[in-house]
């Protein structure tokens, strides 16, 4: 293992391990991400272009991805004796109920609907004028409610068509108390619930969520709302393409749009949509039981105010639940859905222009198909990859050196430590206002839409921080033996476990030697306790520790 | 000695031989006076709504858009610069009063976007896609003198891709302070690691990260373990630091003074660019689309006065090259968007892809360059007069950028292929 890793790292030939063998170049490789050596056909053509990670590091990245923590000691012992248990492990965690949250934090990452700041505060709601202790619960609770819809219906295998067609939403105690749902009394948390205002059925277009995020003014009148949905739901971003206020417009109003060359582009798709999704039009969009509830009555108002019939990129739709139908027939649809998980999963924008990058999405997008457009089975497609396996690639496109992110940072001290980062109700490492996810090089959806790739100043400071509040954690609860001392059995067995939990790598003799000397040099100037925490805090900070 | 934080890659080595050759020689000459273009210094104060370039930069009375205009309001010239005026803004004018000469105005470029996301995005890198560095990005990257805080964002919209281990945000709350001294934590009932304890890892960990580069076997892992090991160095550096370098932020206080640590570190030389969110009066936007006439006023308004203040506190300190530091700093005041001409139904302006920004600092030439016609679109101009040139370019914010690259030190015809700068800014 350590042979395999140090080759990898160029410290000299080393046998390949178990499952890879050495192309023309003498590199090694592998085939479908499978460090066991299944060689089984998964129609890429990629043999020569990644090197899979070593067995553990590849189930840690798994584990980080699908679970949001780090594979525990016994699942990387049996890993390491036995390769080909990783896809084992990886098909367990499809079933992990882990997996919804996962899901939520990387759906925000694209859906941008879990800002900080809405248009409409919690301190509108008469229900919440003095409590602003629900300030937080309130705004992630409104802009998760699309994303909790989403991964439910990923984790309960149902079809990806279920997006748009859902009869139900995701409600949160919270907002049951100002929005008309049925939401389960007594109940606490996320539960599955239906509006009681009527509204059409139609899934994640049905949610108040998705709105308060995407919010209309009379001028825009839902076009903005309509750009969000081709982006988010048919990956056509209509915003990406530049536009010009001409001299050919008629005085500079932009109710021409509809005629004008340079905007009828865009705007012959966008319009009729905009025009299909009135029901949710706000005569006041900062007034907040203005927005709770579906307007039945302004269905109609689309037309007539933007001058054309609803439609989904040209087929004409009748309301709501129709423009729903649409969209789930539509192709663009189902291979947006497959492009934006793998996208999520391989960290890495696709290149259109790209044929590989082409192929490659048509292979995944077989499986979405033949998995009857379950998610689930797509992630294992995706996972799968070589791309998605890659310690290294000849693509520089490829990102094999991922950065956790602020939400697997959090996740993993939790489940390390119970180490929770929280100030005035507010999940720090969820949050921008006084909290640390954009810093620590997360997306926040207003002003940073992109997630870091590179460690940074305030990426590197969030990581010692939480590192120290996790270490502190482990001490206290007596997981380390703080009367051992180096040269101690128990002392390096500890040592040894801790580096190989965190970093799924076991530790050479120089590396414990080093942690050691730290040990015994933090020791000279504190307790024990401390020592001990500077030691799990510098594993934790470690450049192998902080990526996946 | 610290390490550059910016790695090997090509276009890291690019930019710092644009930096180093001053755009080739080509736009430096007359760059360089007073401070050479590849140390210049950036402060960006993004207007955050879309502003109204009616109301202070685009006097509409000159160009017959058939529009009522603004009841009190007159045209002035102070020096070169032609503004509105009104006796509801006096900071307007007693800003241009004092600073005109500094002052350059440009009028007329198109973002080409009416999107308040995408404006953001392309007002700041040229692209509505966000997978390119903006402007200060770019500026902090090519930095010379390796600044340990490249580009301090204290509020707003950051834009980053190759670069983005060179943006340090201070964060809203000023939580970059609490991080720093470890106090942070204590809202988690820990204690950090401090003093010889948490020296000693900080060594132990640069020893890894020198390790990890060292053993790198491909360019992404080198590419990590240099920036890697460059956060660690400048998080001990800045720490070291924390005595003499307040950076606490507090977003009740008066504008100015919430720049206060932004300000520390470009005098003391630790950062190149700065940037900053202007949300007007109370907090509420420039996003006018009721009642647009006051609430411009009165956020212009008192955005002049935050200017004035923050001219007058670069003129006090002083700057690293030992001259004032309104003399190493270019001043960039812009929003993402402008507004429509058109009064809507609630006296609000909607949005509008034509705008203006305005430059101020040392090399800039005192004057309004560019312009819109009847029709508030913007009128091409030539880039080297800043004059109406039916023969010359349609400004876009590539433009803007181009220009602010070149003040920078940067060949903009490699970073924004077919976008040239706007030398009239700097007096052609």
């Amino acid at each position: 293992m350590i042979a395999l890793w140090l080759a990898l790292l160029g410290c000299g030939p080393a046998p390949c391990g178990e499952g890879l063998g050495r192309d023309n170049d003498g590199r090694c490789v592998t085939l479908r991400g499978s460090v066991m050596g299944d060689s089984a056909d998964t129609g890429h053509d990629e043999i020569a272009e990644h090197e899979s990670l070593p067995a553990p590091r590849l189930l840690r990245r798994l584990s980080l991805d699908l679970r949001g923590v780090l594979p525990s000691t016994d699942e990387l012992d049996a890993v390491e004796a036995d390769a080909s248990l990783v896809w084992d492990y990886r098909d367990g965690w499809l079933d992990d109920p882990r997996l919804e949250e996962r899901l939520v934090a990387l759906l925000a990452e694209r859906w941008h609907t879990t800002v900080d700041d809405y248009l409409i505060h919690y301190f509108e709601y008469p229900e919440f004028r003095d409590r602003p202790d629900v300030e937080y619960t309130f705004e992630r609770a409104l802009g998760e409610e699309p994303l909790r819809l989403i991964a439910r219906i990923v984790v309960d295998d149902r079809p990806w068509t279920d997006v748009v067609l859902a009869d139900h939403s995701m409600g949160h105690d919270l907002l049951a108390e100002i929005w008309p749902m049925d939401y389960p009394e007594g109940a606490e948390g996320w539960q599955e619930v239906r509006y009681t205002d009527g509204r059409p059925a139609a899934g994640v277009l049905s949610t108040n969520g998705l709105w308060w995020r995407y919010y209309t003014t009379d001028s825009n009148l839902s076009r903005g709302r309509a750009a969000a949905l081709t982006r988010l739901l048919a990956c056509e971003d209509f915003l990406s393409r530049p536009i010009s206020i001409s001299a050919a417009d008629d005085g500079g109003s932009l109710g021409s749009v509809l005629e004008e060359p340079g905007c009828v582009s865009c705007h012959s798709t966008l319009d009729p949509l905009a025009a299909a999704l009135f029901g949710f039009y706000p005569i006041n969009p900062y007034n907040g039981p203005e927005n709770s509830t579906y307007h039945l009555e302004r269905e109609p108002l689309g037309s007539e105010l933007l001058g054309v019939a609803p439609a989904w990129f040209g087929i004409p739709v009748n309301g709501l639940e129709d423009l729903a139908w649409q969209i789930a027939n539509d192709e663009r649809f189902i291979s947006c859905g497959v492009e934006s998980f793998t996208e999520a999963f391989w960290r890495r924008e696709l290149a259109h222009d790209e044929p590989e990058d082409r192929a490659r999405v048509a292979v995944l997008r077989e499986a979405f198909v033949v998995g009857e457009l379950r998610v689930r089975p797509l992630l294992a497609a995706i996972t799968d990859h070589p791309v998605y396996s890659a310690g290294a690639s000849s693509d520089p496109a490829d990102d094999t050196r991922r950065l956790l992110s602020p939400d697997q940072v959090a996740t993993v001290a939790q489940d390390l430590s119970g180490f929770t980062w929280e100030a005035d109700g507010f999940d720090l490492m969820r949050s921008d206002t006084t909290g640390y996810r954009i810093m620590a090089g997360g997306v926040d959806g207003l002003l940073v839409t992109r997630a870091q790739v590179d460690p940074g100043l305030t990426a590197a400071l969030v990581w010692q921080r939480v590192a120290e509040g996790v270490a502190a954690g482990l001490v206290d609860q007596g997981a380390v033996p703080v009367d051992a001392r180096p040269g101690d059995a128990t002392f390096e067995d500890t040592l040894e476990a801790f580096f190989w939990r965190v970093m799924a790598r076991r530790p050479t003799a120089e590396e414990t030697d080093a942690l050691a000397a730290l040990f015994d040099e933090v020791l000279g100037l504190e307790s024990a306790e401390i020592a001990w925490q500077a030691v799990l805090s510098a594993v934790l900070r470690d450049p192998e520790a902080v990526t996946r | 000695m610290r390490r550059r934080r910016l790695g090997l890659g090509a276009t890291r080595r690019g930019l710092m031989q644009c930096a180093a050759l001053g755009v080739g020689g080509l736009v430096l000459p007359r760059l360089a006076r007073g401070q050479e273009a590849s140390s210049r210094r950036f402060l960006f104060v993004f207007c955050d709504g879309g502003w109204d370039q009616s109301t202070v930069f685009v006097p509409y009375a000159d160009l017959d858009v058939g529009l009522p205009l603004e009841a009190d309001a007159t045209v002035e010239e102070i020096g070169a610069l032609r503004f509105v005026d009104s006796p509801a803004r006096p900071f307007v004018r007693s800003f241009f009063e004092s600073w005109h000469d500094r002052t350059c105005i440009l009028n007329g470029f198109e973002v080409r976007s009416i999107v308040h996301e995408r404006c953001r995005q392309l007002v700041l890198t040229g692209r509505a896609d966000a997978t390119v560095d903006d402007w200060p990005t770019l500026l902090a990257a090519a930095a010379t003198d390796d600044p340990l805080l490249p580009a301090l964002v204290v509020s707003g919209p950051s834009f980053s891709a190759e670069h983005g281990n060179a943006v340090v945000r201070l964060g809203e709350s000023g939580q970059l302070s609490g991080l720093v001294d470890g106090s942070s934590l204590a809202a988690a009932g820990v204690s950090a690691l401090t003093g010889e304890a948490g020296t000693a890892v900080d060594r132990y960990l640069q020893d890894r990260a020198q390790a990890f580069v060292d053993a790198a076997g491909t360019e992404r892992d080198l590419r990590f373990g240099e920036r890697y090991h460059g956060a660690l160095e400048d998080a001990v550096a800045l720490g070291e630091l924390s005595g003499d370098l307040d950076l606490s932020a507090d977003t009740s206080k008066r504008f100015v003074e919430q720049l206060s640590p932004a300000l520390d570190a470009l005098e003391q030389g630790l950062s190149r660019c700065v940037l900053s969110r202007n949300l007007g009066v109370n907090d509420m936007g420039y996003d006018s689309h009721s009642d647009n006439a006051f609430l411009q006023s009165i956020h212009q308004d008192q955005l002049f006065s935050d200017l004035a203040d923050l001219m007058a506190e670069l003129e006090s300190r002083t700057g690293t090259s030992g001259q004032p530091l309104s003399e190493e700093t270019v001043v960039v005041v812009f929003s993402e968007m402008g507004r429509n001409p058109q009064i809507n139904s609630q006296d609000g302006r909607d949005h509008w892809t034509w705008t203006s920004a305005m430059i101020l600092g040392s090399p800039v030439k005192s004057g309004v360059v560019g312009g819109f016609d009847g029709s508030v679109l913007g009128l091409p101009i030539d880039l080297s007069t800043g004059l109406a040139d039916s023969d010359g370019l349609q400004l876009r914010a590539s433009h803007l950028g181009a220009t602010l690259l070149a003040m920078g030190g940067l060949d903009p015809s490699e970073l924004l292929p077919g976008y040239d700068p706007v030398s009239a800014v700097w007096g052609g």
